[in-house]
């Protein structure tokens, strides 16, 4: 019994899946409506999961905060915010400008200031390597973040002159030779798994949705 | 007879010899000083066996024994016969043995037959007088037994036992230990008349006190666990049970003394002589136990020396002692031979070194007349206990060490911890400075407009693609701006985005927005507002925001298939639509598909985003072109879809220089040339601050590398 409702969940998902890859090659308008519905419902399950996900937060930080754990007064505070917003919105609207209000003035500001930290945590961090771990590595390391920002940020004897221009294209030529060409390999990986993760799915060797 | 036997090679040698021929060893002792003095001065230790001292000198002096030596005082005659007839014999030197021990071991040795015919004639003075007292006494006097030269009295307490049970006579017995069945000594010995392996007999005032109540009658039990004799390896089966329970050690009420008969069954090494005391009287194995025979002895029948006597009167209890008696025993006083077959200590903890004129002179062997030598008798003769299936456990230092340390690990697991003091905070020094002239540096060009950077005319090689892109998109078509960044990144986002929607703005064209995060639409109309507000742009007339579009990767797919269908509500929709989805709007009246844009603009901080857009709407825009706003840390990674043959992006801008360029090429300074002073100098503080953190490292490292 187990093994046929396995075959049958095994087949779903295969067909499923061939169904949105033939679209992709083949404009047939049967073909195509199959496989924009499949899509629509693709969608509606991602909206769930975020309905889920949220749910799971409240009910995590909940437990917290009934079995009294460490931390648990930031749990509290992530409650009441929470409600308060989910409240608000419901009664106002996702665009009320009370909501808008409060992304204006409390979420984009904090979130700002804490990309702002990120900046000064990473020149401390770029102190505190050349300073105690002094290595080869390290020092590449704070070489090329050396030169990066020399050629990225302006100068104050002026950022057309011939030094600044060097180094502007020896930014160039870290940022679109190096960095490029390692992000080029990450994606060709991250291609060729997506590949063998999707064929692995259609053929139903990988069974994410259970057995 | 007359040869002597060397104690090395054991080899005959002729009488007189001093070495021996075969192996050169002395055969007499050297002469020694000490104990020969005392020998020689003739005061044996009371109570000592001073035959045995007189014979060891004897042997120190090297006379040989053939001349007796002078009688001494109180000594027996026996004994000086006997001590004559053993000098004329073969085998170990004089005196280290006694005859009878000698028989005792090796009963087919012709020693005791050649001694007994020579003593066999004399008879003690005591001995003579009871036998004339008996014959005056009417009494019918035995046959004197010529073989018996010695402890008469003591044959002769064995000889009513014999006539009451002849079976239990040793046929091997020496004829020294057969005393005339019915003679009686008439003289008491006196104390040290006796050898010191025999029990002395007390004095007379002791000899009332020494006797102790008979123990009850009931029959001994022998012990029923095995018992680890002296002379055995290992634990043996339990001994025959002896024919009469443990007696008190008086020698007035068991009959004949004890060596008597232990010692033919025994079978006693000369080494333990020393033991002699133990009456380790064995029956022979078959004879069964009589209790009439031993424990309720009859002393009238028997003919006892006077001092014997003496003490038999007080010592005879009538009626058996009651069980209350018998707990009374004192715990530690064990049976003579019970104690005797206790195993001794294996070794001794602290050895004894006596001064060197106290030390004993060997006699014999080849270290004949040394003083100071090592005994033998704890190593080889001495009964010790067996390690076969010893009870004590064998535990060297090493093991115990290592025991003391298993047994400290285990505490220290089982022992709780103390809390573990907090650690003084540090203040991180280097972190609040850096942080300091960071903010400062920041703030100071915005706030003062010092220090000044110049802002850059010519921008990154990308931007003029870039804005040729925007200078050339079709103004009857609205451009959809995908705004996918987090509110974090509206700092970068906003800056490097603004000059293009200035361009944007400038040229007219409508702008509809969308994005795949719930935060998206508020940043979207940030965004044109702040860039629409000087141009009067309008929300639902000159821009519209679609919204947000849940579901990742599978929205952007089913918006490029069906942009209606994907996004059914918009936000921030005016009032005058009547549909929440603001498809309705007159601005995207001829949109139903992604093509039907006239650019997809894409501003986003994510590579993941980039690569989802890229991938999912690229195959359905056609000709439509896809530009991209992007960080300045996502540019490496949107790059590779940028710079290649066949491009799925059409055109990035990326970071604030080339912003602050574009604003320049536009000739309206904007959010990115405001920021660019606090941006440069930022920078130029980050710098500093990296090359003097590589320069004392690499001080640090050569003054340690210095000093190694």
């Amino acid at each position: 019994m187990r093994l046929r409702a396995s075959l049958v969940w095994a087949a779903v998902a295969s067909g499923v899946g061939l169904i949105v890859l033939l679209g992709f090659f083949f404009d047939i308008e049967p073909l195509r409506v199959a496989r924009q519905i499949l899509v629509d419902w693709a969608v509606l399950l991602a909206a769930w999961a975020l309905i889920l996900g949220l749910l799971n937060l409240l009910s995590v930080h909940w437990s917290k905060v009934s079995q009294q754990e460490k931390g648990w007064p930031y749990s509290a505070v992530l409650l009441l915010f929470f409600l308060v917003t989910l409240i608000l919105g419901l009664l106002f609207g996702p665009d009320s400008p009370v909501i808008l209000f409060l992304f204006n003035n409390v979420q984009l500001p904090i979130e700002a200031s804490l990309m702002a930290l990120l900046a000064v945590t990473l020149t401390i961090a770029g102190f505190r390597v050349v300073t105690r771990r002094r290595d080869l590595v390290s020092l590449v390391f704070v070489g090329v973040g050396f030169l990066v920002l020399l050629g990225t940020g302006p100068w104050l004897i002026g950022s057309e002159g011939v030094l600044n221009t060097f180094f502007r294209d020896v930014r160039n030529w870290l940022a679109q030779v190096w960095a490029a060409g390692g992000a080029r390999g990450i994606l060709l990986g991250v291609a060729l798994g997506a590949i063998a993760t999707g064929l692995r799915v259609l053929l139903a060797a990988d069974r994410p949705y259970g057995e | 007879m007359a040869d002597i036997r060397c104690p090395m090679c054991s080899q005959l040698n002729p009488e007189g010899a001093e070495v021996c021929a075969f192996c050169s060893a002395r055969l007499r002792p050297l002469l020694a000083g000490g104990p020969s003095a005392d020998a020689e001065a003739g005061e044996p230790e009371s109570g000592e066996a001073d035959w045995l001292s007189r014979i060891r000198s004897e042997a120190v002096r090297g006379e040989p024994s053939g001349e007796p030596p002078p009688a001494e005082e109180g000594a027996p005659d026996w004994l000086s016969r006997l001590r004559r007839a053993e000098a004329e014999e073969e085998g170990p030197p004089v005196g280290e043995v006694p005859t009878w021990v000698s028989e005792a071991v090796e009963p087919a040795a012709p020693a005791p037959a050649e001694v007994a015919p020579a003593a066999a004639p004399d008879v003690p003075d005591w001995l003579a007088r009871v036998r004339e007292r008996k014959a005056a006494e009417g009494v019918e006097a035995p046959e004197p037994a010529p073989e018996s030269t010695d402890d008469d009295w003591l044959g002769r307490l064995r000889a009513p036992q014999e006539e009451q049970a002849p079976a239990r006579e040793a046929p091997t017995l020496p004829e020294i230990l057969r005393p005339p069945p019915e003679v009686a000594p008439a003289v008491k010995p006196t104390p040290g008349s006796l050898p010191s392996w025999l029990p002395q007999p007390p004095a007379a005032e002791e000899e009332a006190a020494d006797v102790s109540p008979p123990l009850p009658s009931t029959p001994w039990e022998p012990p029923s666990r095995p018992i680890a004799t002296p002379f055995s390896r290992g634990p043996v089966a339990p001994p025959p049970a002896p024919a009469w329970p443990p007696a008190p050690e008086t020698p007035a009420v068991s009959g004949p003394p004890d060596w008597a008969q232990a010692a033919p069954e025994l079978a006693q090494p000369a080494e333990l002589e020393g033991l002699a005391h133990v009456p380790a009287l064995l029956p022979e194995e078959g004879t069964p136990f009589l209790p009439g025979e031993s424990g309720d002895f009859d002393l009238d029948s028997v003919h006892l020396p006077e001092w014997l006597s003496e003490v038999k009167a007080p010592a005879a209890p009538s009626k058996p002692p009651t069980e209350e008696q018998g707990i009374n025993l004192a715990p530690a006083t064990l049976p003579a031979w019970l104690e005797a077959m206790r195993p001794m200590e294996t070794f001794r903890p602290v050895v004894e070194i006596q001064p060197e004129e106290e030390q004993m002179v060997e006699a014999a062997g080849p270290l004949a007349g040394l003083r100071g030598v090592l005994l033998a008798e704890p190593v080889m003769a001495m009964p010790r206990q067996t390690d076969i299936g010893s009870t004590r456990l064998d535990v060297t230092e090493r093991q115990y060490a290592h025991a003391e340390f298993l047994h400290r690990m285990v505490q220290e697991e089982e022992r709780e911890l103390p809390p573990a003091a907090a650690a003084r905070r540090r203040i991180p020094l280097t972190r609040w400075i850096l942080s300091l002239v960071l903010l400062v540096a920041v703030a100071l060009p915005m706030t003062v407009g010092l220090p000044a950077f110049a802002v850059p005319i010519l921008g990154p090689p990308d931007l003029n693609p870039f804005i040729g892109r925007i200078n050339t998109l079709p103004t009857d078509r609205p451009v959809l701006l995908v705004v996918d960044y987090e509110p974090g990144y509206s700092g970068e986002l906003e800056s490097v985005a603004g000059p293009m929607l200035d361009h944007m703005v400038a040229r007219g064209l409508r702008i509809a927005t969308v994005s795949t995060r719930p935060s998206g639409p508020p940043l979207a109309e940030r965004l044109l507002v702040r860039a629409g507000v000087d141009a009067g742009y309008q929300n639902g007339r000159d821009y519209l925001h679609l919204g947000y579009l849940p579901g990742g990767p599978a929205a952007v797919q089913l918006f490029a298939e069906n942009p209606r269908q994907a996004v059914p509500r918009g936000y921030l929709i005016p009032a005058e639509l009547t549909s929440r989805s603001g498809w309705e709007s007159p601005m995207l009246s001829g949109v139903s598909a992604l093509r039907d844009f006239g650019a997809v603009i894409l501003i986003t901080s994510g590579a993941e985003t980039a690569r989802t857009w890229i991938e999912q709407a690229s195959p359905r825009l056609g000709d439509v072109p896809l530009l991209m706003v992007l960080s300045a840390g996502v540019e490496p990674m949107v790059r590779p879809y940028y710079e290649t043959l066949n491009p799925q992006v059409d055109a990035i801008l990326a970071g604030l220089p080339a912003a602050a360029a574009y604003e320049n090429a536009n000739g309206r300074p904007g959010g990115a040339q405001s920021i660019w002073g606090g941006f440069g100098s930022g920078v130029f503080v980050a710098e500093i601050t990296l090359a003097l953190g590589a320069g004392y490292g690499l001080l640090t490292a050569l003054l340690s590398r210095r000093r190694a």
